[in-house]
């Protein structure tokens, strides 16, 4: 990101409170789609954007400059989110009634009621290829940006897009290609 | 265009207007900065725990450090008197070797030999400083 520079560049000359003021705005959509990419639960994803953002502000007089910062931020947005999806599957179980009525209920959030059908399906997807299709449309991101927030290869992420698609035109009924 | 292409073209603008509304909650910026102000007593609170609890360690290192130096001078002390009792028993003894029998030279090479062998130690010590 081209405004990663300034930042780092004002990281660098002890400027934290100005760098953070720019971090936050550059970065909420992406922190926030990559936790709700791997908790799908908007709530949840809002909670640990914002521990995210505290735990950079905390961290942001460290940060050395080895690793790229977009790197460095996604980094932390995955291992936060992995964590908190490790505590939410240890303190309920999948077959507890109000986890299925959480899962079934996705579609009925505010926010997805637009389209709520396309929503289920996208729910629906395996893990890696939901995150895909989210980090994806979502800002219309280079595919390059969707492997470095997944920390996966660019190659393993086309994988995932192409047969997301292909499976969501199969269940939505859209002419489309097969799944190699 | 065919009527898969356009399928699957109208497929990404859908998935592009779903997935776009895909944001946090106005006033997200206030809500952490909330946050970081809340965090901010906690860590220094933390801090100044921290820092008695590096003031206790430096204090009983200072108490250690007195009791090493007045253990040292003890022992300096009883070693010089000693020799100084003995000296002349310890200027037969040492008949064959060419030093002075002169009890204050003893003395004064026996501090200075301690001095040299517990400099490690005597260095530690509370305002000990040379240069």
């Amino acid at each position: 990101m081209p405004a990663d520079d300034a930042i780092t560049t004002l990281i660098r000359a002890g400027r934290a409170e100005e760098a953070f003021e720019r971090l936050v705005p550059g970065y909420r959509r992406r922190v926030f789609g990559l936790a709700y990419a791997i908790l799908r639960d908007r709530g949840a994803a809002e909670d640990l954007a914002q521990e995210v953002f505290v735990k950079l502000w905390q961290a942001l007089p460290r940060y050395d400059g080895r690793a790229r910062l977009s790197t460095w931020i996604y980094a932390i947005t995955r291992n936060a989110a992995i964590s908190a999806l490790r505590r939410r599957r240890r303190s309920v179980s999948l077959s507890d009634p109000a986890v299925q009525q959480e899962v079934e209920g996705i579609a009925a959030q505010p926010d997805v009621e637009q389209d709520a059908a396309l929503w289920r399906q996208v729910e629906a997807l395996p893990d890696n290829q939901r995150q895909a299709v989210i980090l994806y449309y979502q800002d219309e991101r280079p595919v390059d940006e969707v492997a470095e927030m997944m920390g996966v290869p660019v190659n393993t992420v086309k994988t995932h897009l192409h047969r997301a698609r292909a499976r969501l035109a199969a269940a939505l009924g859209v002419p489309g290609k097969e799944v190699a | 265009m065919s009527s898969e292409d356009a399928g699957m073209a109208a497929l990404d603008a859908r998935l592009r207007r779903a997935m776009h509304g895909l944001d946090a909650r106005a006033g997200f910026e206030a809500r952490v900065r909330a946050r970081i102000a809340a965090a901010a007593p906690v860590s220094a609170d933390l801090r100044a725990q921290f820092e008695e609890r590096r003031e206790a360690v430096r204090r009983r290192l200072r108490r250690e450090a007195w009791a090493n130096g007045i253990s040292i001078a003890g022992i300096g002390i009883a070693a010089a008197a000693l020799v100084w009792r003995f000296a002349p028993e310890i200027g037969r003894a040492a008949a064959g070797v060419p030093i002075p029998a002169d009890p204050v030279v003893i003395a004064a090479v026996t501090l200075a030999a301690l001095a040299f062998g517990l400099w490690p130690v005597l260095r530690t010590l509370p305002g000990f400083r040379i240069g």
